[in-house]
């Protein structure tokens, strides 16, 4: 259904421009990097725009045209969908705003717009907002900066859902480059006047190359669509909702005319249609990097925590008690296996802290048989994996924990810590191994609690295979 | 419960009585303290003696909103003395009472509320939290959108920040949760059931033993 929107064949630019500082140079500049079909910039002052005829108006294209993109002042809008329903226009991205959120004019001119595409059967998407990128299209059907996302761009199984203009692109450049993680489509709703973010979760739900959802929303248009639509898909789904106190609730009202429901309401409806509701922006990028990999859970047991600092091992305990996160009760089988590695004064206890094995035995044969032992252990679900930032360990030694996690189908989250040029390396090797890797303990936490609650939900059900 | 519900909306009330709001409860499988509305001096006398005492007396009428403030509830009436007294100064002081409303006294420490109401995104929600004189200072409180399944109840259940007193707590025995859930689930089912009910109001639910008891209920009419 939306598909005019994602698999056009022709795009009109409705103020594209030849001016390198202007949003609509960006736009043309955009669509012309990736976009296989025909581009159709408009605007009176141009005869051409990077090399492309440009049109003085849609009248002036020769033939149809499947999408159009808006970027010109607000006022012309409802006019303008009526030019557009002359040339077969099937969707409109408005990346203008001035409309439901600048006030009663604003408002008057969002309806008409409205009422004008209802007529013609044009969905509209926006306004105020940065349209959409297409990661795997290299569709990228926005104003953002042409110079900032050619190079960081990676085509993956998250979907975005945002709505914020700054904030998707902020998010996008964070999320690209703070771990390996790729992005399938990122959709920036703005007002939402037509399409909402239940279409688009709909869209997504049924979208091959999107398998986990990331949401930043101010509002839900129909919140009983909203989570009828989550809880019946096995992807996971992931919220940050805006506007959760009185005072956002007011500023979401001036950024995107949102009026923010009662939000225990909200927050309660999702965990009933097991949603994994995060509270800020980086939580939401972090949490939808975890899930991007594709680790599987169990969650019936406790979690075993592997480390080499007694101190981390207890702040993570703490942080797990926090969130309700249950320590595993490891067999004496496991704890007896670790203890081969362990001078004989000393016994391995649980959060297992490694160091004076890792001081006889080396890191990687530690870790490698202590992993070997608690992924055997019935008493654990999964596992919270602490190392200091060292040069030393090579690829395999990752690559072998992520087969590890996939056959016994037990996360592991990853935290390091140390100079930061190896911390990096290391991350850098467990992300692109599939493991998650994170700067905070507390973040691996709530990564590892969204993971569990996730699978709590949405048990894995053997016939999904 | 719909004839209770059509004859109220008929008679443009905004609000079902304490009695008739017992019995829709009640028939959605919420456990409601034994009662009985008792409209002569004789008939409350013998359902005194039958609930056996003590009893709990309240002025009931559909109009009768703050039946506390009006000093229209009477606790701990203990021998059938007081219930025809209490009758007599009930049903003088406020004309156009249904009745009075004879309670079996439902007594614990531990206290709950379960409310239903209309959000404007979800519809009908549930509400399920710590009732009492705290209510209002911590609003410890969760919500579910209805229909609710068993899980969504044992679920909220376990989500409330004082879910401890739930359990064994200072010699009470733990709560039985089927049946806390079966009352949310079946308050959640009164608000798919019937469109004309815009709220549900049950506080206090008291814990009685083990079992979650109902001992006031409104329902609030569209």
């Amino acid at each position: 259904m939306l598909d005019c929107f994602f698999n056009p064949k022709s795009v009109a630019v409705i103020g594209a421009s030849n001016n390198t500082d202007k949003g609509g140079y960006h736009i043309i500049k955009n669509i012309t990097a990736g976009f296989r079909g025909k581009i159709y910039p408009v605007n009176k002052s141009y005869s051409e725009i990077l090399g492309l005829p440009c049109y003085p108006d849609l009248a002036s294209i020769p033939g149809n045209i499947d999408l159009a993109i808006y970027f010109i002042p607000a006022k012309e809008l409802p006019e303008t969908v009526n030019e557009c329903a002359k040339k077969g226009v099937k969707g409109i991205i408005i990346e203008s705003g001035g409309f439901n959120e600048a006030g009663a004019e604003g408002e008057r001119l969002q309806k008409l717009a409205l009422e004008n595409a209802a007529k013609a059967g044009i969905r509209l998407w926006g306004p105020n907002c940065m349209g959409f990128i297409d990661a795997h299209r290299t569709h990228v059907f926005s104003f953002i900066y042409s110079g900032i996302w050619t190079d960081v761009l990676k085509a993956g199984n998250v979907g975005l859902i945002v709505q914020s203009g700054m904030l998707s692109a902020g998010f996008l450049l964070h999320a690209l480059q703070e771990g390996i993680m790729g992005v399938s489509k990122v959709c920036s709703i703005g007002n939402k006047c037509d399409i909402d973010e239940s279409d688009i979760l709909e869209y997504m739900i049924n979208d091959n190359e999107t398998e986990v959802i990331a949401c930043y929303l101010e509002s839900l248009v129909d919140g009983r669509r909203f989570i009828n639509l989550a809880k019946k898909t096995k992807k996971p789904v992931i919220v940050l909702m805006g506007g959760r106190s009185k005072e956002g609730a007011k500023a979401a009202q001036s950024h995107t005319a949102s009026l923010s429901g009662n939000y225990r309401v909200t927050s309660g409806a999702f965990r009933q249609a097991g949603i994994i509701e995060v509270f800020d922006p980086a939580e939401l990028t972090d949490m939808a990097r975890a899930f991007s990999k594709k680790m599987l859970c169990h969650p019936q047991k406790g979690t075993a925590i592997l480390t080499f600092s007694g101190g981390a091992g207890t702040v993570t305990t703490d942080l797990m008690e926090d969130c309700g996160l249950p320590l595993a009760s490891l067999s004496d089988k496991t704890l007896a296996s670790i203890a081969e590695l362990f001078p004989p004064w000393n016994k391995p206890d649980h959060p297992l802290d490694l160091w004076i094995a890792i001081e006889r035995n080396g890191y990687e044969e530690v870790f490698k048989r202590s992993f070997d032992a608690v992924m055997n252990d019935p008493a654990v679900d999964s596992i919270l994996f602490h190392s200091y930032a060292t040069p030393l360990i090579e690829p395999e030694f990752f690559e072998e924990l992520a087969a590890l996690v996939r056959k016994h189908e037990k996360p592991i989250v990853f935290w390091v810590v140390g100079r930061k040029e190896f911390c990096d390396n290391l991350r850098f090797l467990a992300e692109t191994a599939g493991i998650p890797a994170y700067r905070e303990l507390g973040r691996c936490v709530t990564v590892l609690k969204g993971i569990k609650r996730h699978f709590t939900k949405k048990p894995i059900d053997k016939s999904d295979n | 419960m719909l004839e209770i519900i059509q004859r109220a909306v008929a008679n443009g009330q905004k609000t079902l009585s304490e009695y008739e709001s017992s019995l829709v409860i009640k028939s959605a499988g919420v456990e409601v303290a034994p009662a009985a509305l008792a409209r002569t001096r004789d008939e409350a006398f013998q359902m005194a003696e039958k609930l056996g005492y003590p009893v709990v007396m309240k002025g009931c009428s559909a109009e009768l909103a703050h039946k506390t403030e009006a000093g229209m509830v009477k606790l701990n009436v203990g021998n059938s003395d007081e219930v025809v007294h209490v009758f007599d100064e009930l049903m003088s002081k406020i004309k156009g009472l249904d009745g009075v409303l004879i309670q079996k006294m439902v007594k614990g420490s531990r206290e709950f509320v379960i409310g239903l109401s209309r959000d404007p995104q979800f519809g009908p929600c549930v509400m399920f939290g710590l009732g009492g004189i705290f209510t209002e200072a911590l609003k410890d409180v969760t919500f579910r959108v209805a229909p609710l399944s068993k899980e969504d109840a044992l679920e909220m259940i376990d989500e409330i920040k004082t879910k401890k007193i739930l359990g064994e707590f200072r010699g009470s025995p733990a709560v039985d949760r089927e049946a806390l859930a079966k009352a949310l689930v079946g308050v959640g089912e009164l608000g798919m059931k019937y469109d004309s009910i815009a709220e549900i109001d049950i506080n206090p639910l008291i814990i009685s033993g083990n079992k979650p008891v109902a001992v006031d209920a409104l329902v609030v009419l569209r």
